[in-house]
């Protein structure tokens, strides 16, 4: 994605001087939300990702996205919390994963994803993300069925 | 708020950091309470507390978030009369729909 962060060591948390959060000439603090929606776009990305958020956050998620006002379809950090120091952070993510993945790769591709995106856009060095898979997606079983007859 | 050496002018620095391309927008905070309260108007997203320059913005997406930072201290520079400025990153502008987004596109 972007420019100037950094050399061939993008996953080196950033202690150095031009992507510490602690500088002299005063600090720099990230709100929880930001590192949310960080790692939801991250995680998001990845393919086999169906969706986030447990079943309830999904139902409500997705009535939210349904009413006229303010429905901007479920928050990018849905299904994601943040545990967020001054120079560290812990990640925890729920996802629906499609059929047919082979799950532990997709998690895998999920904390890699979400560590690498963090770790370059926000200085914080990722500790642990926890990823729990809460269902499958099977397809989209609401799709009426082609009539057979013409 | 605090006003000594050599006071900040806080309409400066709430222009300077507006005009950085990095930030999408100054923040008032989760409450919106974040905000110089000064006769007559107030400046949403500045004030100085405890001998800093609280600057709370919206950062852009893209950008390592500790350069969006660097970035604003430089933009407020002289503006923040020789206090250090911290710079909290309240929210960030997500780009349009990242699913189904092909990997790395955004």
């Amino acid at each position: 994605m972007s420019q100037q962060s950094s050399t061939s060591s993008d996953l080196q948390p950033a202690n150095g001087s031009n992507g510490s959060l602690v500088t002299g000439q005063g600090r720099t603090s990230i709100a929880d939300s930001v590192v949310e929606k960080i790692a939801g776009v991250a995680a998001r990305e990845v393919s086999g990702v169906h969706e986030m958020g447990r079943g309830a956050a999904r139902a409500f998620g997705s009535i939210k996205g349904k009413l006229p006002v303010g429905g901007t379809g479920p928050s990018v950090s849905q299904g994601v919390k943040v545990e967020v120091g001054e120079r560290q952070a812990a990640i925890d993510i729920d996802v629906v994963v499609e059929y047919g993945v082979s799950i532990p790769d997709v998690a895998q591709a999920v904390r890699d994803n979400v560590i690498q995106r963090l770790e370059r856009m926000t200085g914080l060095q990722v500790t642990e993300v926890n990823i729990s898979v809460d269902d499958v997606y099977l397809g989209d079983d609401s799709e009426p069925e082609p009539p057979r007859v013409q | 708020m605090t006003t000594d050496t050599g006071s900040p002018d806080l309409e400066q620095v709430a222009a300077a950091v507006e005009g950085c391309p990095l930030v999408a927008d100054l923040s008032g905070g989760r409450f919106g309470e974040v905000a110089a309260y000064l006769p007559g108007h107030r400046i949403v997203g500045v004030r100085v507390v405890g001998g800093e320059v609280e600057v709370h913005v919206v950062a852009g997406w893209g950008t390592p978030l500790p350069d969006v930072a660097q970035a604003v201290r430089e933009a407020v520079g002289p503006a923040a009369g020789g206090l250090p400025v911290a710079v909290f990153i309240e929210d960030i502008v997500v780009p349009d729909r990242p699913e189904g987004d092909p990997v790395g596109t955004s």
